[in-house]
């Protein structure tokens, strides 16, 4: 039997039990089938209930106020007009009662609203005092003499939904008034044309219909399919993996001559398949509801999509069908339980939905960064697909990197079902139990995402902390140093062992005070390569020049605050918890770039990101090869201390001529050979070969 | 002992990393090998490694160290030639609940690449040696437990492989269902295949092993046939000899530990 035949046996299989799962297809392809049209079945038959009972009633309402009567003339004058029916609705009746007090009879619902009526000069006076202005006051007496209209209030209660609906109705009807007296007015007084004839504003779109009608879908297409094949997809993938897990039928099957990447190829394509089919009938679904007008649409909603275009259509909904089973499918290998799963599956679910949102602003094209972010870049694919202009190349290089995010949560899939852990996830997990330190390396992650929520949140609403001091002090002292003392206390960590605050060898010194400057001019030209692939516009580094220089504060507190407090604390933050964290759950390379990545993000600033993710790694990558902390503070204020420095003597570093960069990349490689040869590699850090089985299995 | 050697195991070490304990050794540089027709057993306590030792062999785990051999495949390189060779039995490893009892045999039988023209001759046979005829065609999880037995016996040598492993097979069964499955391992026996079986009963060890290796702390601390065990020990019965090995172990270890310098020597006094 060939492997192809074995990952067909599986897939059968695993597909005809789905098919006897009655809560399976229930959940996932009867109910959201009903769901729809019963939903907009029931919302129809209660508007036109609602419009029924509305017609049929009688709203009753007051006229009060010095200028009654002449409010009851204003409502008088109104027509319905054919043009302006959209907002009002003349069958509604309307009908004035008298009363004596209508506040109080419209907390009692006794009324429905009532028209307050006053001199004009009333709300002029109003205006006047709030702009304490005299102005309008000297206005106002000429006005009401010339003017006789009253000013009118609509009172009504929003929380009680006649109340709102009358006086909605009565507030159009004396709009549609006011417009025919100012008409008339007009007129008495010799206008020569209609008013609404005075510069007459029309437009001229040269889209077609069809091209309109993408606009519109292109934002919103990928978002649903991915809304669909996420919770189509869901209910199998739970089922799959951490489902048979949790049966113990996982174990049984990893026994027999399956290969890992069958068992794993049958259940992705058996999320494909659930996901896409209800994807499809899903959107079949939505279509004929729309041939039903159940659903309306704009008269302007015109589809013209050729052969072609529903082929590269499809073609780029492949890799995100790809990504969203193998995410589902990891999920569920990742997860012991199906309970677990569900734990997991809405955060990964918003996490995996938010990129696609990418469709809805209108300023993302696909020739920019976004075409290096997968499911972000199909979506704007997709729109600009059905908007009809779209670059082959760059449409290419979206496919293939959300289709190498696919294979990538594949292949993690296939790790996960290969992790000891995870196998045999009955077995007593002793640092849960043990909780302090034992079990920090696990609650890390957590930790260091609630810092960068905080530290975003506050970077994208407080206004007050959009300068450099108080940002700084804030992050580096509040979050950075504040949170890692929290966590070391929390935790009972070992102050010594997890800043390794360790003494170095005075070689290791002189390496670094000649490292770090060069380190500095090599990060710079590889900041000038990147800026040929992402063009960085000039004013954005114009300005945040001027964020970390500000003229008004002193060059030696610019130091502090941009040097020496970042080397201090960004280091014991991230080389010092962040890595002592990490440094047994990955390998040495994984954990120099993952502690780096995590610097870059915690920016949060994409044209910062490449640089200080680089920074960050080297400062993880020296940390590790000193076994020290000291050394990373030192470099990372030096580097820091450089970019200032030629700042405030008018070196422009980034002009320099390219042997000066050549030298830099050399000094910076006899630095590594230096420190390399001194080395004092970090303690405890994770073996080779781990815990992670071969993946061949 | 007769029979070709099926199974063999050198130096087979499995280490877990543990975030708070560090390495941790489940099991430490064991020795063994299994013959045609043999039913080998592993006895040891909970958590003494017998489970480990038995998903290695059956390639779920990877080994830390040491090699393994299944039909002269080694564990590390040809997993998938291993799995080919043997059948897994496990009181935790479940039946898929929405097949039938024929389906499930046939799923297994074919995943495990068995010659695709003979899978039904198989199932049928399967079927009638077992006596599930009658509910063949009934979902799995309509079946009482011990109907389940025989439907995961039956799928176990869907494949009909040279090695079977049984992981504490009787755990959760009753007196007579327990019985039956040994019953059934004797038979198995007969047909030349080569077992592996883990318990923690010493009435079953004693009952079907040929010989038995006595697991304790993931090292071996014995391995012979049941008159061996009694000759070495002077003690008639298994329990007693397992007590013995096992409180002998443990005080040598405890020499080790506390940096004795005593002979660890004959681990105790086979007289006594």
């Amino acid at each position: 039997m060939t492997s192809g035949s074995v990952l067909g046996t599986l897939f059968r299989f695993e597909l005809k039990m789905l098919l006897r799962d009655r809560r399976t297809i229930l959940v996932s392809i009867v109910l959201p089938i009903l769901v729809m049209p019963l939903l907009l079945f029931s919302s129809s038959m209660t508007e036109r209930s609602r419009e029924e009972r509305q017609e049929a009633k009688v709203f009753r309402y007051a006229v009060v106020g010095a200028e009654a009567e002449l409010a009851r003339q204003v409502i008088a004058s109104y027509e319905p007009v054919a043009s302006e029916a959209e907002s009002e609705d003349p069958d509604l009746q309307l009908e004035e009662v008298d009363s004596t007090d209508p506040e109080g009879e419209l907390e009692a619902q006794t009324l429905h609203f009532f028209v307050e009526a006053s001199p004009p000069g009333v709300w002029l006076a109003e205006q006047a005092e709030e702009t304490k202005d005299d102005a309008p006051v000297a206005v106002t007496e000429r006005a009401a003499e010339e003017i006789p209209l009253p000013l009118l209030r609509l009172v009504y209660r929003a929380n009680w939904d006649d109340s709102e609906t009358a006086s909605g109705e009565m507030q159009a009807r004396l709009v549609s008034a006011r417009v025919n007296l100012r008409q008339k007015a007009l007129e008495e007084r010799g206008f020569p044309v209609a008013a609404s004839e005075v510069a007459v504003v029309e437009d001229n779109d040269l889209a077609t219909a069809s091209q309109r009608t993408g606009a519109t879908v292109g934002r919103f297409a990928t978002v649903f399919v991915l809304l669909f094949l996420l919770t189509g997809g869901s209910v199998v993938a739970a089922d799959t993996i951490a489902g048979e897990k949790e049966r113990g039928t996982l174990e049984t099957v990893l026994t027999t001559a399956a290969s890992r990447r069958d068992i794993v190829g049958a259940k992705l394509l058996l999320i494909l398949a659930v996901g896409v089919g209800i994807t499809v009938i899903q959107i079949l679904n939505l279509l004929l509801y729309v041939g039903l007008n159940l659903i309306e649409v704009p008269e302007s909603f015109a589809v013209d999509l050729s052969a072609g275009t529903v082929v590269l259509l499809l073609l780029l909904f492949l890799p995100l069908a790809a990504i969203a089973g193998s995410v589902l499918l990891w999920v569920s290998g990742y997860a012991k339980t199906y309970k677990e799963f569900q734990l997991y599956f809405f955060p990964v679910f918003l996490l995996l939905l938010a990129p696609a949102l990418a469709s809805m602003l209108p300023a993302v094209e696909l020739r920019s960064a976004v075409v290096l972010v997968p499911i972000a870049n199909l979506s704007v694919a997709v729109r600009s697909v059905l908007v009809g202009g779209f670059d082959p190349l760059f449409l290419a290089i979206a496919w293939l990197v959300s289709m190498a995010a696919a294979v990538f949560a594949g292949w993690s899939t296939l790790r996960a079902l290969s992790t000891e852990r995870l196998i045999t996830a009955s077995e007593l997990d002793r640092a849960d139990l043990e909780g302090g330190a034992a079990v920090f390396p696990r609650h890390a992650w957590r930790w260091f995402l609630g810092m960068w929520v905080i530290m975003l949140l506050v970077a994208t609403n407080i206004e007050s902390m959009q300068s450099l001091r108080p940002q700084v002090l804030f992050n580096l002292l509040g979050i950075f140093l504040g949170g890692s003392m929290l966590m070391i206390w929390r935790y009972r960590l070992p102050v010594r062992e997890v800043l390794a605050l360790r003494p170095v060898k005075p070689v290791i010194w002189l390496a670094v005070l000649l490292g770090a400057p060069a380190f500095h001019l090599a990060l710079i030209t590889v900041a000038k390569v990147s800026s040929h692939l992402f063009p960085i516009p000039k004013r954005m580094l114009e300005g945040f020049g001027e964020f970390l220089m500000p003229a008004e504060i002193p060059a030696w507190e610019i130091f502090l605050l941009v040097a020496v407090l970042p080397g201090i604390c960004e280091e014991i933050t991230f080389r010092g918890v962040l890595l002592h964290a990490l440094r047994q759950r990955l390998r040495p390379v994984a954990l120099c770039l993952v502690v780096g990545v995590i610097f870059g993000l915690f920016h949060i600033d994409l044209i910062r990101l490449l640089p200080t993710a680089l920074l960050g790694t080297a400062m993880a990558a020296l940390t590790l090869v000193t076994g020290s902390i000291f050394p990373a503070m030192l470099w990372h204020a030096l580097n820091n201390a450089c970019a200032i420095a030629s700042g405030y003597v008018g070196l422009p570093l980034t002009e320099l001529e390219s042997w000066a960069y050549a030298a830099a990349w050399l000094v910076f490689g006899l630095v590594c050979f230096l420190l390399w040869r001194h080395r004092s590699v970090y303690p405890g850090l994770r073996r080779q070969r781990g815990q992670v089985l071969r993946l061949n299995h | 002992m007769s029979g070709e050697i099926r199974v063999q195991v050198t130096g087979l070490t499995k280490s877990f990393f543990d975030e708070g304990r560090g390495e941790v050794y489940a099991v430490r540089g064991i020795d063994f090998d299994c013959r045609e027709g043999e039913i080998f057993g592993l006895l040891g306590a909970n958590g003494a490694g017998k489970t480990t030792t038995l998903r290695m062999l059956s390639t779920i785990l990877q080994p830390s160290g040491g090699r393994a051999e299944v039909m002269g495949h080694s564990v590390s390189t040809a997993p998938e030639l291993v799995r080919r060779s043997l059948g897994f039995y496990s009181a935790s490893t479940a039946l898929y609940p929405r097949l039938t009892a024929r389906e499930t045999i046939e799923f297994f039988a074919r995943i495990n690449r068995y010659p695709r023209d003979q899978v039904a001759a198989r199932v049928a046979a399967l079927i009638e040696r077992f006596g599930i005829t009658e509910f063949a065609d009934a979902r799995v999880d309509k079946l009482s437990s011990g109907m389940k037995q025989k439907v995961s016996l039956a799928r176990t040598m869907a494949h009909d492989p040279p090695i079977l492993i049984f992981d504490e097979p009787t755990v959760g069964l009753d007196v007579l269902n327990a019985l039956e499955l040994q019953t059934m391992i004797q038979e198995l026996r007969a047909e030349g295949k080569t077992i592996l079986f883990s318990t923690h009963i010493m009435s079953e060890a004693e009952r079907l092993c040929d010989r038995i290796a006595i697991i304790h702390r993931g090292e071996i601390l014995t391995c012979d046939t049941l008159d061996g065990l009694r000759e070495a020990t002077g003690c008639r019965y298994l329990e007693d000899i397992f007590v013995k090995y096992v409180r002998a172990g443990e005080s040598a270890e405890d020499a080790a530990e506390t940096g004795s310098k005593l002979d660890a020597g004959p681990a105790f006094d086979a007289e006594t």
